[in-house]
Parts: structure tokens; sequence; C-alpha cells
């Protein structure tokens, strides 16, 4: 019974794991795409002002009388990359600092002040306050939230690579002679990667959403079509709410987001089970 | 002790970082966006900004100058409307108090009920369904649950009001119907709040108790004959240092405003006006704005700290 019930857990587990890879991919081929499945150029003024869906246009237009399907694809597109990038970015700062940290004994204290500074400083204000010194853009977004996102992590990294170095088997790896570049590599690093994965799914998510409401907040690229670009433009239209149009004007790039969550959400559980046995269920 | 040294020295760097960021960050808002081309400001403002700033003076004088300023509660001058910034924080802050630290408390309450039902009552279908909607809920935007409950109740229903914190007038009908007003626009705002706030008081409640309920001092409770009031205060009385630091973190923060739900929901707290700000470019407000919430903040995790061996006695031997 228990060993039955412990199968299917896992396999449950599996299932979410592959609907949300395939929701992810899907997403993600929808952003690529968008040039080629854009019925119009995101930034042409096609037709009426804020006309509702028709089969021309599929979620109707925005205030200037562009085409809102090609909004949901283009943004899917710049939404979807500041989020890439931004992960990248700040995980790859997590793991410096962190691996840093747990590694250089003299460096740790003025490293860990650094993550406290980041950690003791109101997250919304800070970022709005760099995007908007830095110039809102594409880059500057990026930039900020790779800046803000690193440092509760780089603590978490910092943690399992002292816990890590003090096993038996690193100190037995050293008396045989391995170097320090050689425990990082062999040891330090095989030990980090599955928290490494899990931070930059979750701050995937953490920057789509960030996105959304620094574009609510009136800070997305300009340039660039983006859901939270959409979600500015909607939110300043006078009659969002006393008319439908928020049916496919806001819900369309919220359903998106919460996609993207959902399926990064599913994909990670699975990703930690997979990586980290430790955290199965108890057969 | 140790740790009132390291909360000064966060001070002076959020001080610090707070004179540098506009001073190193290309683009300079007195060239009007950057570049020759921009647009060139109103005299007004580039007076303003000038004396925010202390532009005039050389580089070298203009930190003495800044922190001369502070403690007199100079944080500059307003660019579009015109006043001291402190003075605009100053009436804005009481309704970001109101909506988003009663929303935090509420939170915090309803989160404890339902985690701690979620670790007691785990096997009951009902409670089964609420964590699971719980979480649920928590994986939606905020701006989503505003919009829902905007057309919900205010679009379709007309309970309640789809923006605003209080009816023009209505203070002069006496005390009890301006209360009763500010609480009518402060419901919708403050539901968005609450249920975005209470899955991650109801996960740690629940993650908290959850390891507790198979200790053996629960067990040597019952045995002895406790109520099972007790008990339950027994368990409860270990999950409460993480959830004490979560209220406290999310009470800091509550300073800063919710600016996504301010914004929608147009309520003039300190996220609506980091959004006013945002919107007219008004950066000494921007960075009045920064400057308090950061500084909220880190009284808050002083605070934290500070009672954190009273709450949970372990944490002493570690300090």
């Amino acid at each position: 019974m228990n060993a039955s019930s412990h199968l299917r857990r896992r396999r449950n587990g599996r299932g979410t794991a592959a609907v949300g890879g395939a929701v992810l991919v899907v997403l993600i081929f929808l952003a690529l795409a968008a040039p080629l499945l854009s019925p119009e150029e995101p930034g042409r003024i096609a037709g009426d002002p804020a006309a509702p869906p028709d089969p021309r246009f599929w979620l109707g237009t925005n205030a200037l009388g562009q085409d809102l399907f090609s909004h949901l694809l283009y943004g899917a597109r710049t939404s979807l990359l500041v989020g890439f990038l931004a992960a990248c970015l700040s995980t790859g700062l997590s793991a410096l600092v962190g691996i840093s940290a747990g590694m250089w004994q003299q460096g740790q204290g003025m490293l860990m002040a650094l993550v406290d500074l980041f950690l003791a400083l109101p997250q919304v204000p800070l970022i709005v306050l760099l995007v908007v010194f830095w110039g809102p853009g594409f880059w500057p977004l990026v930039g900020t939230l790779a800046l803000i996102g690193w440092a509760a992590f780089a603590r978490v990294v910092r943690a399992q690579v002292s816990v890590t170095l003090r096993r038996e088997y690193v100190e037995a790896a050293r008396a045989l002679g391995a170097t320090e570049g050689r425990v990082l590599r062999a040891i330090v690093l095989t030990e980090v990667a599955p928290l490494l994965f899990t931070k930059f799914l979750l701050t995937v998510r953490w920057a789509v959403l960030m996105e959304a409401t620094l574009g609510l907040l009136g800070l997305a690229d300009p340039g660039r079509v983006s859901w939270g670009l959409v979600l500015h433009q909607a939110f300043g239209y006078p009659l969002l709410f006393l008319t439908d149009a928020w049916i496919w004007w806001v819900v369309p790039p919220a359903m998106g987001i919460v996609l993207v969550t959902v399926a990064l959400m599913a994909v990670g559980q699975d990703v930690d089970l997979w990586l980290n046995p430790a955290t199965r269920p108890p057969a | 002790m140790r740790r009132l040294v390291r909360y000064v020295g966060l001070v002076c760097t959020v001080v610090l970082l707070n004179f540098l960021v506009p001073r190193l960050l290309p683009g300079s808002p007195a060239a009007g966006g950057g570049g020759d081309e921009a647009a060139v400001l109103p005299s007004a403002a580039y007076q303003a900004l000038v004396a925010t700033y202390h532009l005039d003076l050389p580089l070298q004088a203009q930190p003495t100058r800044y922190l001369a300023g502070l403690p007199r509660g100079d944080l500059g001058w307003s660019l579009t409307s015109h006043r001291p910034v402190a003075r605009i924080v100053v009436e804005r802050l009481p309704w970001t108090l109101l909506l988003v630290g009663g929303a935090v408390v509420l939170a915090a309450a309803l989160g404890g009920a339902l985690g701690w039902a979620a670790a007691w009552h785990g096997r009951r279908r009902a409670v089964r369904l609420l964590t699971a909607a719980t979480v649920g809920v928590g994986a939606l935007p905020e701006f989503l649950i505003a919009m829902a409950l905007i057309v919900a109740f205010s679009s379709r229903l007309q309970l309640f009001p789809a923006g605003g914190a209080t009816t023009p007038f209505a203070a002069n009908q006496g005390l009890l119907r301006a209360l009763l007003d500010v609480a009518w626009h402060a419901a919708l705002p403050g539901l968005t709040l609450v249920l975005g706030f209470t899955p991650a008081f109801a996960l740690l409640m629940r993650n908290a108790l959850v390891p507790v309920l198979g200790e053996r001092y629960l067990v040597t409770a019952r045995a002895k004959g406790l109520t099972s009031r007790r008990v339950v205060w027994h368990a409860l009385r270990n999950a409460l240092p993480p959830v004490a630091t979560l209220l406290g973190l999310r009470l800091g923060t509550a300073v800063a405003g919710a600016a996504v739900v301010e914004r929608v929901f147009a309520y003039p707290g300190m996220g609506w006006l980091l959004y006013e700000a945002v919107s007219t470019r008004d950066y000494p407000l921007m960075q009045g704005v920064f400057l308090i919430a950061s500084l909220a903040v880190l009284t808050v995790n002083l605070f934290l700290d500070l009672i954190a061996a009273r709450l949970d006695p372990r944490v002493e031997g570690q300090a």
C-alpha cells in the first residue's frame, strides 16, 4: 500500500511537470514565432481605437487602435525574454557570491554584509528608483531585476557550500591532493547545481511578475511591447471597467503571467524531486 | 550591541545610496531625459532640482549639505506639487498604514488560522480544499485579483467604490459616517491585499506546526490531561517565531505601500505616491519615498532582532 502510493505520487508529479513543461514550450514557441503569427505589426494603428474583438482583431484594439492579439504575442516575447535574462544574470550572481563566500573565509563577512544590505532594502521602491535613474528601457530593466534578485539565494548557496565543505569526502579528496579548483568544480558545483536551477525557475517567475508590476507603474520599456506595457495602457484607459474591455485587454496578458507562474511551479517541483532525492515523499 | 552597530551601518548605507544613485547612474533629471536634444525643463523645476540636489555647490560640499538637511526633515522639494517632499509623505503615510498595515494584520490572523487548521485537521476534505484554494490564490498576480473585485463588486453589483479613499465632504456628516466611508473605500483594496498576503502566512504556520505535531512533548501534554486548548497553545508557541518574523517584515514593507493595488484603486497612499512620482518623473519625491520606506524596514528588522530572543529562547545561544 505504502509503496504503491509512493509510486503513484511520483507519477503524479511527473504528470504535472510534463503539463507544465508543455505549457512552457508552447508559450516560448508563441513568443519566438510572434513576428510570423501576429496578424499586424504591433506598432501599426490598424483599426478603430478600443474596438471590441471581431474576426480581424481577435482581441480587439487598444486606445490607439493597435491590434491587441499581436500585442499579446509580442508581449510574451519581451516578458519571457526579460524573465529569462534577468534570471540568468541573477542566478549567476547568486552562484558567484554564494560560492565565493562559502569557499573564501576571509571575504565572507564582507560579502554577507552586501547580501544583508540588499535583503534589508524594500524591494519595489528600490527597483523603481534604479530603473528610473538608469532610464526606462529593456536593459536597465533586466539589469535592475538581476541586481535585486540575487541576494536571498546567495545566502542559501553559501550555506550549502559550507555544509558540503565540511563533509568527510571533501576532506578525503583534499587529503588525496585535490586542488581548490578541483574541489570547486567536481564537488561544490555538483552540490549547488540543483539549488541554482530551482533559483533560476523561481526568478524567471518573479521577473515576469515584476515586469508586469513595473509596467503597471509606468516603467515598462516604452519602445517594446511587453505584457507590462499592455497592462499599463489598459489601466490607463478610463473606460476599462465601464465597458467589457477588460475581458480582452487585461485578462489575456494576466492569464499569460498566471500560466508562466503555474507552469514553472509544476516543473520546479518535479525537478526538485528528481535532483534532490531527500525531498521525495517518504515511502 | 553588535547588531546595533550593524544597523547604524545599514542606515548610513541607505542614506549614501540615496545620495549616490542619482549622481552615479547615467541620465540626468536636470537634462530632462538625457542628451542634448532633450526637452528643456521649466526654470522653476530646474531651480527645485538644483535646490534638492545642491547642484549649485561643488561636488565635495554636496554630501554635507544633504546630510545636514536630513535630520531637519528636509527631503527635498517636489517638482510637481511645489511643496516639501516630507510634507507630502506625511500626508500619505496614514492612508498606507491604515490600508496595508490593516491588511497585513488581518492576513496574519486569517493565514495563521488557516495554517493551523491545515496542520491540525489536515485530513478533512474542507480543510484540504481550503488549503488548495489558498495556494491557488497565492499564484495569482495582485492586479488580477484587484481587477476581478472591481468588476464584480464595483462595476456589476455597484456595492463598493472602484477607487479613492473617501467620498468628498463625507467628513462633514459626523465622525461615524466619515469612518464608515473610509472603511467602505478601503474594503476592496484591503480585500485584495488580504488575499495576496494570506497564503504566505498560512503556509508558514502550517509548515511550522507540522513537524511539531509529532513531538513527544505534545503527547506528554495530552497524557497529563491538559485541555486541548492548552495542547494547541503548546504547539503554537513553537510556530510563533517564524510567523512573527514574517508579520514584522510585512509591516515594515507596508510603509512603502502597495504600489500595484494602490494604483489600480487610486488609493492615496505611499504606493500611489510612488506611482505619481514615477509618472511625473518627480525625482526628489521618489527618493523621499525610498528613504522613508528603507528606514521603516530597517527599524522593523532591528526591532525583530531585539525581540527574537524573547519569542524563541533558543536564539540566545546562537547570537
